[in-house]
């Protein structure tokens, strides 16, 4: 393994030699943190457009059909409108594609969070045979013998394996941030805010800060039996994690129908309907989760800002 | 083809060594067993005590099987005389037909026992696997020996095919895959590992069969699971062959 330090001199080569002035990283909407890049995989301009292009392209699968962008679409925030996104031979998997925007933000990744960084996380769609149905090995082969990639990896991370793989796609989600809806820039009819009101009290405090979740894994109630799908616990083993998943980000939810971990409510009505229904009483709850006793035009109100973010 | 370098002598070693050098300062006598020698350690796969072949079908608890994939990690492996061990800190994936590995150098003596433990630490467990080069056994493998979705190594990897319309002939796959931190494992494997001229040389024999001592193995050949287990979606069947472990290995 080379050491740190190798990185580290390539990174500030690359900066030096760049020519064109580099895109501002750093730069967030108001109210935003700073994006944390891992110290093996600060962002430049190299890796980063290496990340969107393999990112797009179908390569990554094992018969050359799919690619990430097939879920992940750009015209719905990253997401995808299928209940279930078929994977390689129309296989389904059993949840919902979720939204990319603001992913560098994430502690963890998967619904379930057991994955623990975003390099990682790209060897999960790589291999599963409802996903691309590959193995890393062999893809870092298939990319190694195609004209543009090994010097396009090189040139980015001084090597072409799946350091360089993980690493692009990694650098490239990363730049996927996104502020300012009218919620943050203060233009919501009243309508909205009087939905905004309704959602404070019954909503933000697990759909809370600047991406709409705490990003805790919990349980709305959803089933009384979480199965196959447990959740957390298909992680973590301990029975009191079944059901829970992560609390999603509600940003762009409009454009990200159906919803829920297995995509089973179709429209944010129904999942308004259900929050305000108090859920089914799974054994493990969230407490949170209780009839809320809103009116037809609550309910109303609060799909409408739901809509506005 | 699968030698990781990394290698630490075990914890206190350091010392002994300074004695060591300090020792053949002083004395010109040749005593063997002050001196560093390689360990070198071989896996042969033994299914019911015969040579492996992924044509061949063997028997568990009475239903014909064959094997597609036999796969193993061995961390740590070392050398013990039943009180003291010495160990490498090294990574081995053990795989049919793999060549020796040199896993670190211990002290030239004989010993009783071969020691290791079954599977990846905790902490290099959850590392990511695409830091690493290549060659490394700890870099994405094919067959795969990684869990990409809860981010763990596959400990022991046993896949092939079972006999369950009961012809005798395996015609429907199973799949067993070991790993999780609780399925990390000390093993120790009792024989005589003697020097052999430049090495200390472990034929390690691996019986895959001995892992599903007191399970039925096709008891509902409907059910896949009852076959199948990932560890967590089929923990009796996972907790059955950590239980058989340490009877599943022996020395040449
Ligand atoms: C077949 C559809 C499909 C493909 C192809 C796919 N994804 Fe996903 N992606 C999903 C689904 C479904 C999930 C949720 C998985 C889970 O929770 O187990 C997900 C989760 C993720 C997450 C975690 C998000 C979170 O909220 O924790 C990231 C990041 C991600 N995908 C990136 C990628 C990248 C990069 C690729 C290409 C290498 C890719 N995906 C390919 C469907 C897909
Ligand atoms: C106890 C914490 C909690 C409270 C309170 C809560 N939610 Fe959620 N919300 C979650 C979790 C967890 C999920 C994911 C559940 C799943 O997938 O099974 C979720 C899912 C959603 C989704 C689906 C998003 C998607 O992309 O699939 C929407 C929309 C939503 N919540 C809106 C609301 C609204 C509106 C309220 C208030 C009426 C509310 N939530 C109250 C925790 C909470």
């Amino acid at each position: 393994m080379r050491h740190p330090a190798f990185f580290l001199g390539l990174c500030l080569m690359v900066l030096t030699a760049c020519e064109s002035p580099e895109p501002p990283y750093s730069a967030v909407p108001p109210g935003f943190p700073q994006v944390l890049h891992p110290q093996d995989n600060a962002p430049t301009p190299e890796r980063v457009a290496l990340g969107e292009r393999l990112f797009f392209d179908p390569i990554l699968s094992f018969d050359s059909t799919l690619s990430c962008g097939s879920c992940h679409k750009p015209e719905f925030a990253f997401a995808d409108t299928a209940r279930i996104s078929p994977g390689i031979h129309g296989r389904l998997g059993f949840r919902n594609s979720p939204s990319l925007i603001n992913t560098a933000y994430q502690p963890d990744f998967m619904l379930d969070g057991g994955v623990p960084t975003l390099e990682m996380q790209v060897l999960a769609p790589i291999d599963a045979d409802f996903e691309f149905d590959f193995n890393t090995a062999e893809l870092v082969e298939r990319l190694q013998a195609h004209p543009e990639y090994p010097a396009l990896m090189q040139e980015a991370y001084g090597r072409d394996d799946a350091f360089a793989l993980t690493r692009a796609l990694a650098a490239f989600q990363r730049t996927l941030i996104e502020g300012g809806n009218r919620h943050e820039t203060g233009q919501l009819t009243p309508a909205e805010q009087r939905g905004e009101a309704l959602f404070e009290a019954h909503c933000g405090s697990c759909h809370s800060g600047f991406n709409y979740t705490n990003y805790q894994f919990l349980s709305v109630g959803l089933y009384t039996v979480y199965a196959p799908d447990s959740g957390r616990a298909g992680i973590t083993g301990k029975p009191g994690d079944s059901g829970k998943f992560r609390v999603p980000s509600l940003r762009n939810v409009a454009l990200t129908p159906p919803y829920m971990h297995d995509g089973s409510l179709r429209t944010l009505e129904e999942v308004v309907a259900f929050f305000n229904s108090g859920g089914v009483g799974h054994r493990n709850q969230d407490e949170r989760v209780k009839p809320l006793g809103l009116s037809a035009e609550d309910e109303a109100d609060l799909v409408a800002f739901l809509k506005a973010l | 083809m699968f030698r990781f370098p990394k290698f630490r002598l075990a914890a206190g070693s350091t010392l002994l060594l300074a004695a060591v050098g300090a020792l053949i300062a002083v004395s010109s006598s040749s005593c063997d067993k002050d001196e560093l020698i390689d360990l070198l350690v071989e896996v042969r796969m033994a299914p019911g005590g015969m040579d492996y072949s992924p044509s061949s079908t063997y028997t568990i608890n009475g239903t014909a099987v064959s094997f597609s994939t036999l796969r193993f990690y061995m961390h740590d492996p070392g050398v013990s005389d039943g009180t003291t061990t010495m160990s490498t800190d090294a990574y081995v994936l053990a795989a049919p037909s793999s060549a020796p590995v040199m896993v670190g150098q211990v002290f030239n003596d004989d010993y009783d026992y071969f020691t290791f433990n079954l599977g990846i630490d905790s902490v290099t467990n959850h590392a990511d696997p695409s830091t690493y080069v290549s060659s490394s056994v700890l870099a994405p493998q094919t067959p795969n020996m990684h869990w990409s979705w809860s981010s763990g190594y596959i400990f022991l990897r046993i896949d092939g095919m079972f006999d369950a319309d009961g012809d005798g002939t395996p015609e429907s796959p199973f799949e067993t895959h070991l790993g999780t931190d609780n399925f990390y494992t000390p093993i120790m494997v009792s024989g005589n590992v003697e020097d052999d001229g430049d090495h200390l040389h472990v034929e390690l024999v691996f019986d895959p069969i001995k892992l599903f001592d007191g399970f039925a193995f096709a008891s509902d050949p409907s059910d896949p699971m009852t076959v199948t287990t990932h560890t967590m979606d089929n923990m009796p069947l996972a907790m059955t062959m950590r239980g058989n472990l340490s009877s599943a290995f022996s020395l040449e």
